[in-house]
């Protein structure tokens, strides 16, 4: 063959290649086109096996050159529909699954806390970042850390007033009515200086009515060390009311009496609900009463021995419910041991 | 405790400071008042006493007539008045035009003005006692309120006579440490001391009444046991006439709740109100006129009927008043019915004693009795204030008598023990003071304090300063402590300046397990509960720890489980129209070990492990309805659901799943054949972390549904104990290979016994176990896929090494099981 023929041939070739590209609309027929134009047992292939018996050095390099440029050009069209028609089937079933994003989610039901231990939490983190470390301590307790060591003795009303569970155990085993129990366990077992606060269940004998369930919740706080002052009580408690409400609110204190601190004092904070104009919350007095709190009292120090001999602190105590039923605007305090999906729904 | 400013004002000057002020000032210096109310409607003058001097039928209407009455030696008023009381020469209340009474229709307030009732003119109002505000007389219930006192002269203001000024109460709930302030002279002296007023002491002086003292009896007292009673009083009255409890007497009782009886027991309860010091009147024509009193213990089987008129039994912890042998009151509680004085008694012993406090407080408990005055004894009477308070009542009831009663008399006071009582000194440092309030007080303006609150000052140098404790606050004030709290409330607790902490020195670690595991549990679709830790008996179990003193059947037991409560809670939400219910409480659970006897148990001891338990309720599904119908239930979901979720809280806790088995167990309250113990294997030890099962099908019936309800219960202080922190492992580079392994076994193998069989063995190469499938290919026999993971760390592993593994696997197990292998 001449060249001419061969020049020819192969664009004859390149011609009925390109024609048979157009018509491949699958991604097997591009693939079959691939086997019959461009590998080794292709027609294209033969005339360029056949290149070599060419003598003319020129006529082989103008063939060669040809040759290269067509297939070169064949692949690179074959690469383009390849292109194409991946793209025109990726758009088709894109098309296809076209879906109603409108529809619901799948997914599982949340659960939910109970509202009191988000109270409880947040109450912990509060006073942790101020520097107190959580404890825990004993629901079934003695007459010695329930009242004795806690400067309560056996003639004081508080007792009384108190009306505390007794145990078939024995006559001094009771369910603790007060976490300030958690005060001396601590002060037993760690030297001073202690930053503890407790949060925890305790029970007391009284009917059941909106306000007042047999079990309720308290957080005990106490801080003990060379020389805490009435002050500092009033500083940490200004700082964890302010938290908790997550705002600045103006406390004022009032004079109380409990039998574990001297003085003893019973602290209202601004109704955050209605900036002191009273409300509903605030029973329309514009304060809320928050807590009770105090200076350590000499004698609890003394029963604790000799370890915390010349220390001073402060301690305080408030209702978990309480502050949940403030902060919620919940009024009964019965929702919470109803377990009533409805409610604990909510939170 | 209900307190009335107009009385208060008996004490202490309040002009200028109104009712709200006072309440403020007492809340922020001594005591809460819960509540400012008023007493009485607003009446305005001029109310006048007049008096009728003829009766005219109305000209125009039947059920009216004309009346003239004479308010003073001239004037007269024509008055329409409607009430069916009235005569000539009575005297009434005249309200003149101007004045405001209540309309006795709607309580509003009612002007008096000129006017005509159908055309005869009408210049002001007769009154009744509804429409001046005062409680309705016995005498003239519903008419014109007949003033009976015929020396009231015509023209008097009966506002003042009648007491009719508006009140204001104030609501105050007195600490248990002060029983020196239940009463309005106690509470009078506290707010002399805030406001830095005089005290104004009550008229006690009889002796104005000299004339009227005769020795009429003789009493003799005895006390059996002088600690029971240190003190005892008594004080005879004859002659007396049945005279109205004066208006004052009477507006003021009832403006603080004090029901009106008659005139001399009125007074004995003026007085306990107004002193604080409880007092008793006999009816002596009543006592078979014996002159022995005896203060003593009751006998057993004695008996007495109170003045409530109900019989009461005593025994020896009641302390008893006795005349001529019998009971006639139990001392400091309630006085008997036999003695008590009526409006014709005319002869009368008065009582005023101090009695102890603890005896009175168990001789009120054991009769599940208590009043006024038990709660005074209970608290503590201020002992030297007993006399004075006979002194007191006396006086008020030859003051109120003399005038129409010039036969009457009084005898000396009887009386038997020690007024005497020791007083005390306490010293406090100045710095104490400052130190603990946090804010430096001058010298001055403590001694100023002190003084004011009734302290004298023995002694005072630059460091400290030494008072005498005054009589009413022995029972409060013992050490410097105390004298702290008096100079800070005094000071106002709100003047003390907020002092930051000291910088925070420990950063606490609060993460605790509870945390972890609610927010896990929440994280499944749990909602969390809170149950009542006291449970009814019938939820109990009968090692669970008794409260002697239930509030209610309900709440009898202390749980030793978190079970009953899960399962009340349920209860409860699927008889409110809920489908699926999750649910989940992390909280204690409170067991005794029995081998504890009240005898071996030391006073700080109690025998009780409190142990931080989580249990779980699952019924239905926690996935959404959905609208694909994805899910499918089949009985056994529920359990293997809950299980799920149970070994995903423990491998996030850091508990190896590996170590854990699930053994046959037998909770009644679970399905027989589908339930089990978790138990925590290692080669050390065995524990028991809790159990899990579907509800026992017998307990399930009742809720009438066909879903499943599954439980588990673990104790998280055991697993708490088994947390291990593993350090980091490098990652493996090589390629792990999977290979899948059907072994045909019988039915009672379980899945665990093979897994373990495999595990135990510690291929070296065998990274992981999985069950993949499993299904039952006849009723005995069952085929489980599990997909065994193989790596070699070091280098890519071999067809051949693992095809070695995996006939080791295959012969153990045909060797323990007698199993088959699928396709080998």
């Amino acid at each position: 063959m001449t060249d001419q023929e061969i020049s020819t041939q192969l664009q004859s070739i390149k011609k009925e290649a390109l024609t048979a590209l157009s018509h491949c609309d699958t991604l097997d027929l591009l693939e079959n086109w691939k086997q019959a134009y461009l590998s080794r047992k292709s027609k294209f292939n033969d005339i360029l096996k056949n290149l070599g018996k060419i003598g003319d050095v020129d006529t082989k390099k103008t063939i060669g050159e040809l040759a290269n440029t067509i297939k070169d050009e064949l692949l690179k069209t074959f690469d383009e529909a390849c292109t194409t028609l991946n793209a025109k089937f990726l758009n088709e079933q894109i098309q296809k699954e076209a879906i109603d994003v409108s529809l619901p989610g799948i997914s599982y039901k949340p659960g939910h806390y109970h509202p009191l231990s988000q109270i409880c939490q947040n109450i912990a983190q509060i006073f942790s970042s101020l520097g107190f470390e959580q404890v825990f301590g004993p629901e079934v307790e003695t007459n010695y850390y329930n009242f004795d060591a806690l400067n309560i003795d056996a003639d004081h009303p508080a007792r009384d007033e108190q009306d505390t569970f007794y145990t078939s155990i024995a006559p001094h085993v009771l369910l603790r009515s007060q976490t300030s129990t958690v005060q001396i366990r601590s002060m037993e077992k760690t030297r001073p200086p202690l930053k503890i606060i407790s949060i925890g269940r305790v029970y007391r004998n009284e009917e059941i009515n909106a306000r007042k369930y047999p079990i309720f919740h308290q957080v005990e706080g106490l801080y003990v060390n060379s020389k805490v002052s009435f002050g500092q009580l009033k500083w940490t408690l200004q700082k964890f009311i302010n938290a908790f409400f997550e705002r600045d609110l103006k406390i004022r204190l009032r004079p109380d009496f409990f039998p574990f601190t001297e003085p003893s004092a019973e602290v209202d904070c601004e109704c955050p609900f209605c900036d002191t104009k009273g409300c509903k919350t605030c029973g329309h007095k514009g304060w809320l009463e928050i807590l009770g709190c105090g200076m350590v009292h000499p004698n609890v120090l003394k029963n604790v021995g000799e370890n915390y001999q010349g220390y001073s602190g402060f301690a305080f105590g408030m209702g978990v419910e309480r502050l949940a039923m403030i902060k919620y605007g919940i009024y009964d305090i019965r929702y919470f041991y109803n377990n009533d999906l409805r409610f604990i729904g909510q939170f | 405790m209900k307190f009335s400013y107009d009385w208060l004002a008996d004490f202490v000057d309040l002009s200028g400071i109104t009712p709200v002020e006072l309440a403020e000032k007492l809340t922020y210096h001594a005591f809460e008042v819960e509540e400012v109310s008023t007493y009485g409607a607003k009446i305005v003058g001029p109310i006048t006493a007049g008096k009728i001097i003829s009766i005219e039928p109305h000209p125009n209407a039947d059920k009216i007539r004309l009346t003239r009455v004479l308010i003073n030696d001239t004037d007269t008023y024509d008055i329409v008045c409607g009430a069916s009381n009235i005569e000539v020469d009575q005297i009434v209340p005249v309200a003149l035009p101007g004045s405001i009474v209540i309309n006795r229709h709607d309580n509003s307030p009612l002007p008096i003005k000129k006017s005509k009732i159908r055309g005869a003119d009408s210049n002001g109002m007769l009154c009744s006692a509804s429409e001046l505000g005062i409680s309705t007389d016995n005498s003239n219930n519903g008419g014109i309120y007949i003033l009976k006192d015929s020396n009231i002269k015509l023209g008097t203001d009966l506002i003042d006579l009648l007491n009719l000024k508006q009140d204001y109460i104030l609501h105050i709930e007195p600490r248990s440490n002060r029983p020196d302030v239940l009463s309005h002279y106690g509470m009078a002296r506290e707010i002399a001391a805030i406001f830095n007023l005089p005290l104004k002491e009550p008229k006690t002086n009889i002796n104005e009444f000299s004339q009227f003292q005769e020795a009429f009896i003789d009493l003799d007292i005895n006390i059996e046991n002088k600690e029971d009673c240190p003190f005892f009083s008594l004080c005879g009255i004859k002659n007396l006439t049945d005279i109205n409890t004066p208006s004052l007497i009477r507006h003021r009782l009832e403006a603080i709740g004090v029901r009106s009886i008659n005139f001399i027991v009125d007074i004995t309860n003026y007085v306990l109100h107004e002193m604080g010091q409880p007092m008793h009147a006999y009816d002596y024509d009543k006592l078979d006129n014996s002159r022995a009193f005896l203060v003593r213990r009751a006998c057993n089987e004695e008996t007495i009927t109170t003045i409530d008129n109900r019989l009461r039994k005593l025994n020896s912890t009641n302390l008893v008043i006795a005349n001529n042998q019998k009971a006639i009151g139990v001392a400091g509680i309630m006085g008997g019915i036999e003695s008590e004085i009526s409006n014709s008694t005319q002869n009368v012993i008065l009582e005023s004693a101090c009695f102890d406090a603890r005896s009175v407080r168990q001789s009120s408990r054991s009769l599940g009795l208590s009043s006024d005055s038990s709660l005074r004894f209970e608290r503590g009477v201020i002992k030297h204030m007993t006399l004075n308070s006979l002194n007191r009542a006396l006086y008020l009831i030859l003051n109120y008598s003399i005038a129409s009663n010039p036969n009457i008399k009084y005898s000396k006071v009887f009386q038997t023990g020690d007024l005497n009582e020791q007083t005390n000194r306490v010293s406090l440092s100045f710095k104490d003071l400052d130190n603990t309030l946090g804010v430096s007080i001058d010298t001055a303006t403590v001694e100023s304090i002190l003084n004011k609150l009734g302290f004298s000052v023995i002694d005072k140098n630059q460091f400290e300063i030494s008072v005498q404790i005054p009589l009413h606050r022995l029972k409060d004030i013992g050490e410097s402590i105390d004298l702290v709290e008096e100079i800070a409330r005094l000071y106002g607790y709100n003047n003390i300046p907020l002092e930051p902490l000291e910088t925070i020195d420990h950063i606490p670690h609060n993460q605790n397990i509870s945390d972890k595991v609610k927010e896990n549990m929440v994280g499944f679709g749990f909602n969390e509960i809170w149950t009542s830790s006291l449970i009814p008996k019938k939820r109990s179990r009968n090692t669970d720890i008794q409260v002697l003193n239930p509030v209610s059947q309900d709440h009898e037991y202390l749980r030793s489980s978190l079970i009953p409560g899960l399962i009340q809670a349920f209860e409860y939400n699927l008889a409110r129209q809920h489908k699926d219910i999750f649910l989940f409480e992390n909280a204690y659970v409170y067991k005794h070990d029995s081998s504890i006897t009240s005898t071996t148990l030391d006073l700080k001891s109690t025998g009780v492990s409190q142990i931080l338990s989580l249990a779980a309720l699952c019924f239905g599904s926690n996935e959404r309805q959905n609208w694909l119908n994805l899910s499918q239930e089949t009985t056994e979901l529920s359990f293997f659901r809950l299980k799920g979720i149970l070994e995903n809280i423990l491998v996030n806790l850091n508990i190896n799943l590996n170590l854990i088995s699930w053994d046959s167990c037998d909770n009644e309250y679970l399905h027989p054949t589908r339930q089990a113990s978790i138990i925590y294997n290692d080669p050390s030890r065995k524990i028991k972390l809790g159990h899990i099962g579907e509800i026992h099908p017998k307990l399930a019936i009742d809720y009438n549904t066909k879903q499943r309800l599954s439980l588990f219960e673990i104790d998280l202080d055991a697993v708490q104990g088994l947390i291990f922190k593993d350090s980091f492992k490098s990652i493996a580079n090589t390629p792990f290979v999977n290979r899948d392994i059907t072994i045909d076994c019988d039915t009672i193998i379980s899945h665990q016994s093979i897994k373990w069989a495999i595990i135990s063995q510690n291929y070296d190469k065998l990274t992981n176990l999985e069950l993949v499938g499993l299904y039952r290919p006849s009723d005995n026999i069952k085929s489980l896929t599990y997909r065994l993971s193989f790596q070699d760390t070091s280098k890519t592993l071999l067809a051949q090494e693992i095809d070695e593994i995996i006939e080791k696997i295959r012969l153990n197990l045909i060797e323990k099981f007698n199993v088959s292998f699928r396709g080998l």
